[in-house]
């Protein structure tokens, strides 16, 4: 079983998740940036945009901080809100953060032009999340 | 009437006390006893806080009833001495015969009150709850541990009470619930100021908390959002951000009032 998953790991180099990531978030409105994330090991799976992976540093650590670890709202007179996706807007930007719905472990954090409507944002993002989760690869990696 | 100095308040001592209170139960009645040598307490009838006492503020009730309404001096005391001869109660004999008006006298009350709990909570005081059977003060002039947590805040910071009400009037729908905090940089804590909906001393508390915690997210990115939204599984969201020195939460139950306050906000930026 072990040797299965170290071959199937072999067979999905890093460059495909790149590959993987970006082709999902083409039709994210005005996309700048992306980093998929793996939160319990704190780390950059894949991503796409202008630099390496020093460059979507930023975005791996503000996943980190976001769903890392558990960052729920406690409403003592109510039930406690669990968050699983955030946005930052700022002056240029709209960083969105999503965790995975099927594989919680993962979160896709996106940089987009802050002239993009952030509900077209928010929900095109879910999407592509919903792509990344679903390939087939990502099961062969363990994820 | 000018701004209470927010100096020296302990209010981290100020919200367990309030906090203690909301604790109580329903039935509850009796008084929160500050100091060993009884420098003051919080009334408390039901569950909802009557009023606050502090040794050296025993006149200031009777200044605030004179400030808030028209009656004259000669006027209020024959009704004090009446209420002490006969054991009544002063602010609600005045309402009954119609010296001063229910809004005039819950408005003294809470002032009183809201000046008597700093005084209280300027040094480390312990507090003590005796249980007692209530005086018989009508609901209608108690309130909730909030309402006079809120009332303290306002007390000490009424310009960013007024800069807070103008700015969730401005982004809130109706039956959304918001809360806007002030920083007190001296203690480096959030201090919830205005409140629209109703919530508890606990549930501020937690969210102040976690509000607090957004902004280091944002450090990461190296970008001062404008807002910051969260949103859970089931579309439960809030939004946050910060202007002039004020923390504004807003919980939108719904994808409309979620738009409605996000769009006031993406068409300010």
């Amino acid at each position: 079983m072990a040797d299965e998953r170290s071959l199937s790991a072999e067979r999905l180099s890093v460059s495909s998740i790149d590959d993987v990531t970006a082709e999902a978030c083409e039709r994210v409105p005005s996309v700048q940036n992306g980093a998929l994330v793996h939160l319990a090991e704190g780390m950059l799976l894949g991503g796409f945009g202008p630099g390496g992976a020093i460059d979507r540093e930023p975005l791996v650590r503000a996943a980190l901080r976001c769903l890392g670890a558990s960052n729920a709202l406690p409403r003592p007179s109510r039930k406690a809100l669990e968050f699983v996706e955030y946005a930052f807007v700022s002056e240029r930007q709209i960083v969105v953060i999503l965790r995975g719905t099927l594989r919680p472990t993962i979160a896709l954090a996106l940089a987009c032009a802050r002239e993009s409507n952030l509900a077209f944002v928010l929900s095109a993002t879910r999407q592509a999340l919903g792509c990344i989760e679903a390939n087939p690869e990502l099961v062969q990696w363990g994820l | 009437m000018g701004a209470m100095t927010a100096k020296n308040v302990d209010w981290s001592a100020l919200a367990d006390a309030l906090l203690r209170i909301e604790r109580l139960g329903g039935d509850d009645s009796g008084l929160l006893e500050f100091g060993a040598e009884q420098r003051g307490g919080i009334f408390v009838e039901k569950g909802r806080v009557c009023w606050v006492a502090a040794s050296g503020l025993g006149h200031r009730l009777r200044n605030l009833i004179l400030v808030y309404s028209e009656i004259d001096e000669a006027e209020l005391d024959r009704v004090c001495e009446q209420c002490r001869a006969r054991g009544g109660m002063v602010g609600q004999t005045l309402v009954e015969e119609g010296l001063i008006t229910s809004e005039e006298l819950e408005s003294a009350l809470r002032h009183h009150s809201a000046e008597s709990l700093l005084e209280l909570c300027r040094s480390p005081l312990p507090t003590r709850f005796r249980a007692h059977t209530g005086r018989g003060y009508a609901p209608r002039f108690t309130f909730r541990p909030l309402d006079l947590l809120l009332d303290t805040v306002g007390a000490c910071f009424p310009e960013r009470q007024l800069e807070a009400r103008r700015e969730l009037e401005a982004f809130v729908e109706p039956g959304t619930q918001a809360v806007a905090f002030v920083f007190q940089a001296q203690s480096d804590c959030l201090l919830p100021v205005v409140e629209v909906g109703h919530h508890t001393v606990e549930d501020l508390r937690a969210l102040a908390r976690w509000a607090s915690s957004m902004p280091n997210a944002s450090l990461e990115l190296a970008a001062a959002p404008s807002f910051t939204l969260a949103v859970t599984s089931k579309g439960d969201s809030v939004l946050v951000w910060w202007n002039a020195g004020l923390l504004y939460a807003v919980l939108c139950q719904d994808r409309t009032s979620l738009a409605a306050v996000t769009s006031r906000h993406m068409s300010r930026a």
